[in-house]
């Protein structure tokens, strides 16, 4: 028992340091909130204007907006995440790797914690104030219910595992490629469309819908956002929320194979 | 003049060189980038199975928006990769090494950055949008549109480097200003759609200040529009160079502040 809350403590303070880390960067995020308000802004005129341009579509304008803007403010695409591929990709090309490999804790919960603390500045300093913009400024709805409040909180956990899980993936990728940086933007692009962070899924043609829901990109955006929206309620934002958790399990025992065999290809790039 | 060709074809082949040193992963970023540009490209097919037309303009002609849009940017990214970069030379200490030559750190820096494959790349995706939209629209096009478009896509490429050098040049003065530069840069997407459906405070914005949308929006309607877009058509091809030399002026000055980092 007492190991166990050592063990928890340990991870805390790697995740407080992440956190300092990041206060010191106060520009930086300055213009990351500059850069979601703006693409908040940007979806927020371009569906208005698809919106009254369509007969065909279902959703109300109204759900609409509001999806595309929670769906921004809360994004796992945006551009400048790049903390778990930073770490691990370049600490593969520096040799810094090494320092992280020989501290008493296991890698990839380094990772975690580090990244936990990141995420968490990130939502209070970015995401939420975009959501409020959102809410103030362009008059997006409240969730659906208080129910759909609580599914869509713990639905984001969820999407953060996911999340967490291909970005290690995509820096583990490190030990076999020196340049991981494309990954990065291919992780961008599937989310846009796949994972639905600026279309809803609801919009898609039958068989991209049927490919997108069959995949766990899906668990990354579209399921917290139609949660929140009402698109998914009742039981089946449990189930939903089930389906993300399975996808992380899988994700997260894949991603440890993976480590495990990338750990006995170490090969530092001179340092 | 010769001299900097020469110089410039010796950086290209040194540059390419060390790309075939890792195929692998030029194959990964070059397939990436496809996809990542290819994404808006999928994001508008499915709008416009939703919808016949965007506040009046047709899927043909949203295309030649983005198409152009995204030709010039990657193009100045492929060709001009260099804003960016600044800040690094200065923290490294390698400003120095390119003071004390005698061409200018500018053009030594956009030798060293060469070609950037992967923007070439994209190129390649907008220059396929073009024509795919302009073959959608051969009966609307006028004759000059075959002079007008080249000139509207380098302007583009000159106002999306000189954009990035101003916000670069900046970084003299205050701090690093990368994290702005790469935000910025993906404003460009406000003149990837129809100016008016934005605010008028955020299409004056990108007209005048940020004019992502001289970049995609303006040379489209003007060539398929003509009349009501008459003054930013032609304002087009001279947005490009009225920037480049607003930010090269702000890089001279911003040069003989430079101090070395000592390192």
């Amino acid at each position: 028992m007492t190991g166990l809350v050592e063990g928890l403590q340990r991870q805390i303070a790697i995740a407080m340091a992440a956190i300092k880390q990041e206060l010191a960067y106060r520009f930086e995020f300055f213009t990351a909130i500059l850069g979601a308000l703006l693409m908040t802004a940007l979806l927020y005129y371009l569906w208005t204007a698809i919106s009254h341009n369509s007969t065909s579509i279902q959703m109300s304008y109204q759900a609409l907006i509001t999806y595309v803007c929670l769906g921004q403010a809360f994004s796992f695409a945006r551009p400048g995440q790049r903390r778990v591929m930073m770490r691990i990709g370049g600490g593969i090309r520096n040799g810094h790797i090494l320092i992280d490999l020989i501290r008493p804790t296991d890698y990839q919960m380094l990772t975690f914690s580090d990244t936990c603390g990141a995420y968490l500045m990130e939502t209070l300093f970015v995401s939420l104030p975009s959501y409020l913009l959102a809410l103030l400024v362009f008059g997006i709805s409240l969730p659906a219910s208080s129910q759909a409040a609580v599914g869509f909180v713990v639905s984001l956990f969820g999407a953060f595992f996911l999340i967490f899980s291909v970005d290690f993936m995509i820096g583990l990728m490190g030990f076999w490629t020196f340049n991981i940086w494309g990954f990065g933007y291919a992780k961008i692009a599937i989310l846009d469309i796949l994972g639905g962070t600026i279309i809803p899924l609801s919009l898609f043609p039958d068989w991209l819908r049927s490919i997108a829901l069959a995949l766990p990109f899906q668990g990354m955006a579209y399921t917290p956002l139609a949660i929140y929206i009402g698109t998914i309620q009742g039981n089946s934002i449990w189930l939903s929320i089930l389906n993300q958790f399975a996808w992380g399990v899988g994700l997260v025992l894949l991603t440890r194979l993976i480590w495990l065999r990338a750990k006995r290809r170490i090969e530092i790039q001179g340092g | 003049m010769t001299y900097y060709l020469d110089l410039y074809f010796t950086y290209a082949r040194l540059v390419l060189k060390a790309w075939s040193q890792y195929r692998a992963d030029f194959a990964i970023t070059f397939v990436s980038s496809i996809l990542h540009d290819g994404a808006t490209f999928i994001f508008l097919t499915v709008i416009f199975t939703n919808i016949r037309e965007l506040e009046g303009w047709s899927f043909h002609e949203m295309l030649l928006i983005w198409g152009l849009a995204v030709t010039s940017r990657n193009l100045a990214n492929s060709l001009l990769d260099v804003p960016h970069r600044i800040y690094w030379y200065i923290l490294e200490g390698d400003m120095d090494r390119l003071m004390v030559r005698p061409p200018d750190p500018l053009f030594q820096m956009t030798g060293e950055s060469g070609i950037t494959l992967p923007a070439l790349g994209r190129v390649l995706i907008g220059a396929t949008a073009i024509v795919t939209a302009l073959t959608g629209l051969a009966d609307k096009l006028p004759w000059w549109g075959a002079f007008y478009l080249p000139l509207a896509i380098i302007s583009g490429a000159l106002i999306h480097f000189s954009v990035q050098l101003l916000m670069a040049c900046l970084s003299f003065w205050f701090i690093n200003t990368i994290s702005l530069m790469q935000t910025m840069s993906w404003m460009y997407q406000f003149g990837q759609y129809p100016i008016s459906i934005f605010a008028l405070p955020l299409q004056f914005l990108f007209t005048w200040v940020l004019p992502y949308a001289m970049m995609g929006f303006y040379p489209t309607a003007f060539l398929l529009r003509g009349d009501a877009y008459l003054h930013y058509g032609l304002l087009v091809p001279l947005m490009g160079p009225i920037f480049l030399g607003l930010s090269l002026s702000l890089w001279r000055v911003a040069i003989q502040r430079y101090q070395s980092t000592g390192s």
